[in-house]
């Protein structure tokens, strides 16, 4: 099997461009946006495959549906050597496409759980390929190209904006559409079984090519998918939830300062030295209230006793104040409502300023910090003492 | 002239208009979310917006069956027929959607599903003008494809989502007008055309 060139500069050139340009657009629309967390950047990275897998099973149909020469061949093998001649560069070059976006996205990480979403990118684009050629060979050529992508784009990308369980779970781009608040990660289960149904189409495309009337192409090709389907509802059922994620079980590394103890995620260490300075700040200057202030404070939601901070990058100083207010709140079960007086009077005992709240445009928050702001000190610490009386983890 | 129906396939077509509509009318107002894998947030999109689709698809397959030698030789004016057929399929589910507003008042998704008919049967018929019918349906579903991906906060969205925009947006009805109109004399003079840019051309092939 030779690759052939010609047809990989004529013909893919411009799909690749419309491909290279959405999977461009897809990420850097939502790159300011991101964290630090490398799994939530890859899976933004690598989830354009949503809009690329229904043009590739387009592109494949529309080349294989023209390559009328392929029934004067002499048999299946130089067929489909034939078809992999001519979409095998395109489908390369898309593949390298995604992985350098990846790597762009996340940096260059070889650990088995970024390789596992890699491969998961792969197989399904392999997968739409396989479906897309299998539907050429099939179909008449004016309805192979449309019916491809109108299939590929139900399957893969319609389902994001819904929260049905197993067609979510079971294609790539939902997984990683979703992918994830900094305590979530892909489910391994959810990985695997998009993986696995990406595999079985293949496997059922392949057959649907090689079989030889064209009735027996169609029903292996319905049957592949509808296996497809049935795999996917029912390891969809077994405990994944919706959106294919779990809670995220990474070890989280502690720091410890001045008597408290702080553990972050691993990507933001850095910041920690940071947040401790803070939390000692904020211990002294709480110190009137009659509460004990947690010396465990950690960024898992998922560690029963600490307190939950969050160490956000860049946050204006105020925002971080008020971040450490509603963790406080939260941790002596005073109020969950951060527009609470108590919270903003933590807010403004913390050391914020009376415009600490103006970026978040609501009314009546600005109007009761501007009430609390005309407070002397003694009635503002009276105030936060006497509401610190209903808080139930003292 | 029943060989040209029958050589276009428009008994399918027919059928194909006519669930379409039937559909259109139970569907009411149904939609569908479309996520904006492009950025730009998640869209509200109509059933009717969609259904124009597998009319486009039908109309293609009828298109690429042409028996080419045979026309090619024959004084029949295959090109004005095509755009009759083409033009009816336009005008009889527009027709039928606007007597329906006499009684009723005309749904959006009424509106819709006549404007992006009149866009992809443009697109369809430049396509066949030009002799790549079968390119038609393929071009349609690229077209919904990349717009619907295209969410509805970025930036000009409004010029791209010429599928998805309210019934009302004036943008999307110039340019599905513009399209259906320059499709329409490209299917009259595509042929012509193509001769004058490549000499000695023959539309022997269907694609």
């Amino acid at each position: 099997m030779r690759p052939n060139v010609k047809v990989f500069w004529t013909g893919s050139t411009p799909f690749l461009l419309i491909a290279g340009l959405a999977v461009y657009l897809n990420y850097s629309g939502v790159r300011p946006y991101l964290s630090n967390y490398p799994t939530e950047r890859l899976s933004q990275g690598l989830s354009g495959v949503a809009f690329t897998a229904p043009l590739l099973a387009g592109f494949c149909a529309w080349n294989v549906g023209r390559m009328r020469y392929l029934f004067l061949m002499p048999n299946r093998r130089s067929q489909l050597s034939a078809v992999c001649s001519l979409l095998l560069p395109t489908v390369a070059a898309l593949i390298a496409l995604h992985l350098i976006v990846a790597v762009w996205s996340a940096g260059l990480r070889l650990n088995p759980s970024s390789l596992a979403l890699c491969l998961i990118v792969v197989l399904s684009l392999l997968a739409s390929a396989a479906l897309g050629s299998s539907a050429g060979l099939t179909m008449h050529p004016a309805l192979g190209a449309p019916t491809a992508i109108l299939f590929l784009f139900a399957w893969y990308a319609l389902p994001i904006a819904t929260d049905v369980t197993w067609l979510r779970t079971s294609n790539t781009s939902s997984i990683l559409a979703a992918c994830c608040a900094p305590q979530k990660e892909p489910s391994g289960a959810a990985v695997l079984l998009s993986g696995v149904v990406s595999l079985a189409v293949i496997v059922g495309a392949a057959v649907s090519v090689i079989l030889r009337s064209r009735v027996a192409r169609v029903v292996m090709l319905c049957f592949a998918i509808a296996l497809a389907g049935a795999l996917a509802r029912f390891i969809g059922q077994q405990g994944n939830t919706y959106d294919g994620l779990q809670d995220r079980t990474t070890e989280l590394p502690c720091f410890i300062d001045d008597g408290l103890r702080l553990c972050v995620w691993p990507e933001n260490s850095r910041y920690a030295d940071g947040k401790l300075g803070e939390l000692a700040d904020a211990r002294d200057r709480l110190k009137f209230l009659a509460l004990q202030f947690p010396e465990d404070w950690t960024e898992s939601p998922y560690v029963g006793t600490s307190a939950v901070a969050t160490v956000a990058e860049g946050a204006n100083p105020d925002a971080r104040r008020f971040s450490i207010a509603i963790s406080l709140s939260h941790y002596w079960r005073c109020t969950r409502d951060p527009t609470a007086d108590f919270v903003l009077g933590l807010t403004l005992k913390l050391g914020a300023s009376a415009k600490a709240f103006s970026a978040y445009q609501s009314d009546r928050l600005e109007r009761r910090t501007q009430e609390l702001v005309a407070l002397s000190d003694e009635d503002l610490v009276s105030l936060l003492r006497s509401q610190s009386k209903q808080c139930t983890n003292r | 002239m029943t060989s040209y129906l029958r050589a276009r396939h428009v008994p399918l077509l027919a059928s194909v208009v006519l669930v379409s509509l039937v559909t259109l009318a139970l569907s009411g107002q149904l939609v569908l979310t479309t996520p904006g894998l492009l950025g730009g947030g998640d869209s509200q999109l109509l059933l009717g917006a969609l259904l124009p689709i597998p009319i486009v698809l039908a109309g293609a397959y009828g298109l690429a069956m042409r028996e080419r030698p045979v026309e090619v030789i024959s004084v029949r004016p295959v090109a004005v027929l095509d755009l009759a057929l083409l033009a009816s399929v336009v005008a009889v589910p527009s027709v039928l959607v606007v007597l329906c507003g006499l009684t009723h008042s005309i749904p959006p998704s009424g509106v819709i599903f006549t404007r992006n008919l009149v866009l992809l049967v443009g697109i369809l018929a430049g396509a066949a003008g030009l002799g790549y019918a079968v390119a038609g349906g393929f071009v349609a579903l690229v077209l919904l494809v990349t717009t619907t991906s295209y969410g509805p906060y970025n930036r000009a969205a409004r010029f791209v989502r010429v599928l998805q925009n309210d019934a009302s947006d004036t943008w999307s009805w110039i340019v599905a007008s513009a399209t259906f109109t320059t499709g329409m004399a490209l299917l009259l003079t595509g042929r012509s055309l193509l001769r004058l840019v490549r000499p000695g051309y023959v539309p022997m092939s269907t694609n």
